[in-house]
C-alpha cells in the first residue's frame, strides 16, 4: 500500500475520508450486468407491470354487461363505439372500443375494451391468439398517434405481457393519454433487446378514431 | 448511492419505474448492479451465489416498488433493505455461505508472486488483509458507507440507528483499521 495508507513511521496517517476512498478504490469490484442478465431482468419486469392481472382474478371477474352488448355488433378491426355508462367496478368512464379484436386477415383473436376514466384511458385485451414468444421477448400495447412511423413514432407504450402457458393473455393497461392525440391502439411482439421503440412486428392494430 | 440523484433524476427513474417504464427499470439495474454485486459478494461463497443474491433483489424491487415512497433513506437504502435481507435469508439456507471474516476478497493477489506485486496491488491487499481483521459490525458500517455509497443517515435508517450513533460506529471502525493497516502495512515488519 502506499505507506501513507499504512500511516507507517515515515507517512502521515490518512484522514477518514482518505481512508474510505482508498477502501472504495480496493472493495469495489467494477462489475457490470451481463446483457443476457438485463434482458431476463426486462422480462420479469414486463411480467410485473402495474395493473398487470393475474389470469386467476380476471376469470373470475363479472364482465361488464355492456362488453357483451357491445361484443354482439361484432366489431372489426379499425371500427369501435363510444357509449357513456358505467364499466365494472363502480368506475364511471366512456366505452371507446368494446368488441371482438381480428387481424387484418380476419381472424377473430379475442376482446378489447378501451374505456376512458378520470384515472386515464384503460385497455383490456383478451385473446388465446397470440403465440407464446421466446423466452426474453414480450408483447407490448401503444397508443398510436397520427402520423406514427418508424422513423418517426407518435405512440405511447401502455405495457408489456406474457400469454401464460396455454397461450392465453390478459391484459389490463392505464395510461394517461389523450385519445384524440392518440386514437389507434396496436400491439407489437418485441425482441427483448433493449431498444425501447416499436418493432416492426405488429401483430394487432385497432383504431378508434372511427368510433361513433 | 448515485451521482444522479443530486439532480433529481434518480428520483424520475424511480417514478418511471413505478409506472412499468421497461427502460427506467434497466438504468435502475445497471445503475445499482456493480455495489450491489459487491456488497453481495463479500457476504457470500462464489460469484453464482452474489448474482442470485443482486437478482432475488432486483426481483422483490420490482414486486415491491409501488409501496416504495421517498422518505428516510431514499431508494439506494431501500435497495440495500432488501438484499440484506436477500442475504440474511440466503445465508440461513446455505449453509455454504461463508462469515464474512473467511471470504476470500477476491482480488486476484493470490495469483501473484509477492515479489511481482506492483504497489497498488500491495496496497490492495494490505487494505484487503486490514480489513478482513475487523469485526462483522465494523464491516457493515463501512460496506454500506464505501460500497453502498449511502450516507450515514441512510444506514442508521438500515440499521435503525440514529444518525450520530452510525458516525461514530463508523470512526471507530476506521480508528481500528488504520490500527490493522499498521500492522499488516509495516508496524511489524
Amino acid at each position: 500500500m502506499s505507506a501513507g495508507t499504512s500511516g507507517t513511521p515515515d507517512t502521515p496517517v490518512p484522514s477518514d475520508d482518505e481512508l474510505l476512498a482508498t477502501l472504495g478504490q480496493h472493495l469495489v469490484e467494477n462489475r457490470s450486468p451481463r446483457d443476457a442478465q438485463v434482458t431476463d431482468f426486462r422480462a420479469l419486469v414486463a411480467d410485473h407491470r402495474p395493473r398487470a392481472r393475474p389470469v386467476s382474478r380476471l376469470s373470475t371477474r363479472t364482465r361488464r354487461p355492456v362488453l357483451l352488448a357491445a361484443a354482439a355488433a361484432v366489431l372489426a378491426v379499425f371500427a369501435g363505439i363510444g357509449v357513456l355508462l358505467t364499466t365494472d367496478d363502480d368506475e364511471p368512464g366512456t366505452v371507446e372500443y368494446a368488441g371482438p379484436v381480428t387481424t387484418p386477415d380476419g381472424r377473430d383473436v379475442g376482446t378489447l375494451e378501451v374505456v376512458m376514466q378520470d384515472i386515464g384511458r384503460t385497455i383490456d385485451l383478451e385473446t388465446d391468439a397470440l403465440e407464446i414468444l421466446p423466452t426474453g421477448e414480450f408483447y407490448e400495447v401503444w397508443f398510436v398517434g397520427p402520423g406514427d412511423s418508424v422513423e418517426s413514432p407518435n405512440r405511447i407504450s401502455a405495457g408489456t405481457f406474457h400469454p401464460d402457458p396455454d397461450g392465453r393473455s390478459f391484459v389490463d393497461f392505464t395510461a394517461a393519454v389523450d385519445p384524440a392525440m392518440y386514437p389507434t391502439v396496436s400491439v407489437t411482439a418485441e425482441p427483448g433487446d433493449g431498444d425501447p421503440r416499436p418493432s416492426a412486428t405488429e401483430v394487432l392494430r385497432i383504431d378508434l378514431g372511427t368510433a361513433g | 448511492m448515485l451521482e444522479d440523484d443530486a439532480d433529481g433524476s434518480l428520483r424520475r427513474i424511480v417514478t418511471a419505474a413505478q409506472g412499468g417504464d421497461l427502460d427506467a427499470w434497466e438504468r435502475l439495474y445497471r445503475r445499482g448492479y456493480p455495489r450491489l454485486y459487491a456488497y453481495a459478494r463479500r457476504r457470500v461463497s462464489d460469484d453464482a451465489s452474489a448474482d442470485d443474491a443482486v437478482s432475488e433483489t432486483m426481483t422483490r424491487a420490482v414486486l415491491k416498488i409501488d409501496g416504495f415512497a421517498w422518505r428516510g433513506g431514499g431508494f439506494d437504502a431501500w435497495m440495500y433493505g432488501i438484499l440484506r435481507n436477500v442475504l440474511l435469508e440466503q445465508g440461513r439456507r446455505d449453509r455454504r455461505d461463508l462469515p464474512v471474516a473467511e471470504l476470500d476478497l477476491g482480488t486476484g493477489s493470490d495469483e501473484l508472486e509477492p515479489h511481482t506485486v506492483h504497489a497498488r496491488a500491495e496496497e490492495g491487499d494490505q487494505v484487503r488483509a486490514a480489513y478482513a481483521k475487523l469485526s462483522d459490525d465494523d464491516r457493515e458500517i463501512l460496506d454500506l458507507r464505501v460500497i453502498a455509497e449511502l450516507s450515514a443517515d441512510e444506514v442508521a435508517e438500515m440499521l435503525g440507528k440514529k444518525a450520530g450513533t452510525v458516525r461514530m460506529a463508523q470512526s471507530r471502525a476506521l480508528d481500528r483499521l488504520r490500527s490493522h493497516l499498521h500492522t499488516v502495512g509495516g508496524g511489524q515488519r
